[in-house]
């Protein structure tokens, strides 16, 4: 899939309140559609896809986007451990990671939690209520 | 010699011994009577009478003849003939003849009636005969020692012999005694003396040792005899020698040590180990050896026992040194037939166990590789269709709703996706929970558990330490889940609890319920019945060297432990 890339990601008077998105999955299905959802909402643009948890890293640190929206189980590593990674490493000090699963799971969310991600949410979550759910977590990290 | 002379000579020597059965006669060289004791005879009638009249008529002629040879042979000098009485109702005499010397020539006669005497020394005579009898059967000497007069002791002959004193005549010195005791007994023996002639009775059992390889052990029982003033008069001892019984106690003791030894799980070679120890110890002989056939040929002069096998000898007890007796010969039999009926039964239960830990790792590995298949199938469910739905679920969201019959498919559709993907999250957490990878065992026990919860209505609840985590996640899940799908099919309880802990380098998985129990005596027909899954469990358990306990009460719930190797 293509997807459309902000035009302004390090300046312009409209970047300020469109968030930079990053989505990491394995399942491409899953990645591209959701990429394209999040990329329809006037407020969120997809900036790069990762399939796996080391690519996903390597572009964060790469691209500093707003926000990461990382797949909880993935090959290489975990969204969890990525997530761990950035906050102890501060490559990606202005990005927010927000964990989605298949397996939505208690303790799961709380090892997310610890790992420094500001929310878990299940892959089946609806489309708006997702992109709201990530504006308000990049807004409450802002 | 007037008759007054004679009657007051008479009295004089009755007088000498008053009371007494003391008869004397006084007789010229024609042996006519110069003077008489009345009681042998009447003087005034005796005197002036041949001996051969007033000497007893039984013994008359023995004691002429006495006096006859004295005075042929001139000179003073004394005979003491020989009184034989001729029959039980004749008054037996001890006597003397005797020729005293002057210028003429006299013969005294002195006799006495020893008749009760002699019975009552015959009575002794007979007694200590029959005790000397008495001690040698039963093995016992006897001494008795008077501690007012120091060292002052006598011994039987029979206590000279047991104690390896044959050659002496009477008792030994107390210190030759004391040497011939085994020097770590010998402590025991003065102190044991010491509390006789204190007045305390004393019963201890001393060894000595004689030569090289005579070993003997004696019990020394003693008896003080307090006097009126409260002094110990004298100590009446008896020694045994309790050698052969103490051997034979040694050896019976020996052989049922080593029976309950065999029952306990040793090993055929630590078995064999100990029977040697047995017999060495109990024979004193160095030269012992248990073979296992085929040996080599046994050395000449040895004596070989044979140890029983299932099919014929097994092997052997060899024993060199010297000569058994027929005692030590029957003890290296029992010997040999503990040891032969323990290794057979050792060798069966080897084989049997062995057997038996073949099927436990077979039902183990068969386990293991239908836990892969399952977290194979659960993996593919996962990454496939799984994310398949979600991500059509995602498509579905985006498509135009604005018609009212679209609407109404469209709820339809994300109604059946929402079905779809619970459904297929229950199948993956039954099968594997793949949170595992990801969340732990803490993430995977709690999904297990709560699942089990829904099927079998209880409220689970999961506590799992840190330090039990990443260690055997897999395997401790996978029993978890069996014991949780036990509890929800035949429990009926209201509440499981699950642990997971590390102690002592062990995993401990616990799972307790407070549903219906089990009775006591139905437990192990259940497990083998396979009413209760639990025996897999207990193999797969086993299978790792761990172990597997079921508490269980009618009524108030069971608690399953595992301990598995961390």
């Amino acid at each position: 899939m293509t997807c459309r890339l902000a035009a302004s990601v390090t300046d312009g008077p409209e970047a300020t309140h469109v968030k930079q998105v990053l989505i990491a999955d394995d399942h491409a299905g899953y990645r591209e559609g959701v990429a394209r959802l999040i990329d329809a909402h006037p407020r969120l643009s997809v900036v790069a896809l990762a399939a796996d948890g080391t690519e996903a890293y390597e572009r964060i640190v790469d691209v500093q986007p707003h926000i990461a929206l990382l797949d909880v189980r993935m090959p290489g590593h975990t969204g969890i451990d990525v997530c761990r990674r950035l906050r102890e490493s501060g490559d990606a000090p202005g990005t927010v990671v927000v964990l989605i699963t298949g397996t939505p799971d208690p303790v799961l969310a709380r090892q997310a939690g610890a790992a420094g991600a500001a929310a878990v949410l299940g892959k089946e979550t609806p489309p708006r209520e997702l992109c709201e759910l990530l504006l308000a977590a990049s807004d409450g990290a802002a | 010699v007037s008759d007054e002379h004679a009657l007051a000579a008479g009295a004089l020597l009755d007088a000498v011994a008053p009371g007494s059965v003391l008869l004397t006669a006084v007789f010229d060289e024609q042996l006519r009577c110069l003077a008489v004791s009345p009681s042998l005879a009447d003087p005034a009638d005796a005197v002036g009478r041949p001996a051969a009249e007033v000497l007893p008529a039984p013994v008359a002629p023995t004691l002429v003849a006495a006096f006859e040879a004295l005075r042929a042979e001139g000179g003073s000098s004394w005979r003491r003939p020989l009184i034989t009485p001729p029959g039980a109702d004749t008054p037996l005499y001890r006597v003397g003849c005797y020729r005293l010397d002057g210028a003429e020539p006299r013969f005294a006669f002195l006799g006495a009636d020893i008749t009760a005497r002699s019975e009552r020394q015959m009575r002794v005579r007979e007694n200590r005969r029959r005790l000397e009898l008495a001690e040698r059967v039963a093995g016992i000497g006897a001494y008795t020692w008077w501690p007012a007069e120091g060292d002052r002791w006598s011994w039987s002959p029979q206590l000279l012999e047991l104690a390896g004193f044959a050659d002496h005549a009477s008792a030994p010195p107390y210190a030759s005694w004391i040497a011939r005791v085994d020097p770590r007994d010998r402590k025991l023996t003065v102190d044991a003396r010491d509390r006789t002639a204190r007045g305390e009775r004393i019963d201890i059992t001393i060894r000595q040792q004689r030569a090289p390889g005579d070993h003997r052990v004696l019990r020394v029982i003693a008896v003080p005899s307090v006097g009126a003033a409260g002094d110990v008069e004298r100590v009446d001892g008896v020694v045994q020698d309790i050698t052969d019984f103490e051997r034979t106690a040694a050896q019976h003791r020996a052989v049922a040590e080593l029976g309950r030894t065999a029952l306990e799980h040793l090993d055929v070679g630590e078995l064999i180990r100990r029977a040697r120890e047995a017999v060495t110890a109990s024979l004193d002989l160095p030269g012992v050896a248990i073979l296992e056939y085929p040996a080599a040929p046994v050395p000449p002069g040895a004596e070989s026992v044979p140890i029983p096998g299932p099919e014929g000898a097994w092997g052997a007890i060899v024993v060199s040194g010297r000569a058994l007796t027929d005692e030590e010969l029957q003890f290296l039999h029992a010997v040999a037939n503990v040891l032969g009926n323990a290794i057979a039964r050792l060798h069966l239960e080897s084989e049997l166990s062995s057997q038996a830990r073949a099927r436990g790792r077979l039902l183990a590995e068969a386990l293991d590789a239908e836990d892969r298949t399952r977290r194979e199938i659960s993996e593919t469910l996962h990454d496939g269709p799984l994310q398949d739905l979600l991500a059509l679920t995602q498509y579905v969201d985006q498509l135009d709703t604005s018609g009212e019959r679209s609407a109404l498919h469209l709820e339809r559709a994300r109604a059946g996706l929402r079905q779809a993907i619970t459904g297929l999250r229950e199948v993956m957490v039954e099968l594997h929970p793949v949170v595992l990878d990801v969340g732990g065992l803490e993430s995977a026990l709690g999904a297990v558990a709560a699942q089990q919860g829904r099927i079998g209505g209880f409220e689970a609840d999961v506590r799992i330490e840190e330090a039990a985590c990443g260690l055997r996640d897999a395997l401790v899940l996978s029993l978890a889940r069996e014991l949780l799908v036990n509890a929800a099919k035949h429990a009926r309880a209201t509440r499981v609890g699950v642990s997971v802990a590390r102690t002592d380098g062990e995993l401990r998985l616990e799972v307790a319920d407070d549903g219906a129990g089990i009775a006591d005596g139905r437990l192990a027909d259940a497990v083998r019945d396979g009413h209760i899954g639990l025996a897999s469990t207990r193999q797969r358990v086993e299978a790792v060297g761990g172990w597997l306990r079921i508490a269980s009460t009618l009524g108030a719930g069971t608690t399953i432990t595992a301990g598995v190797p961390a």
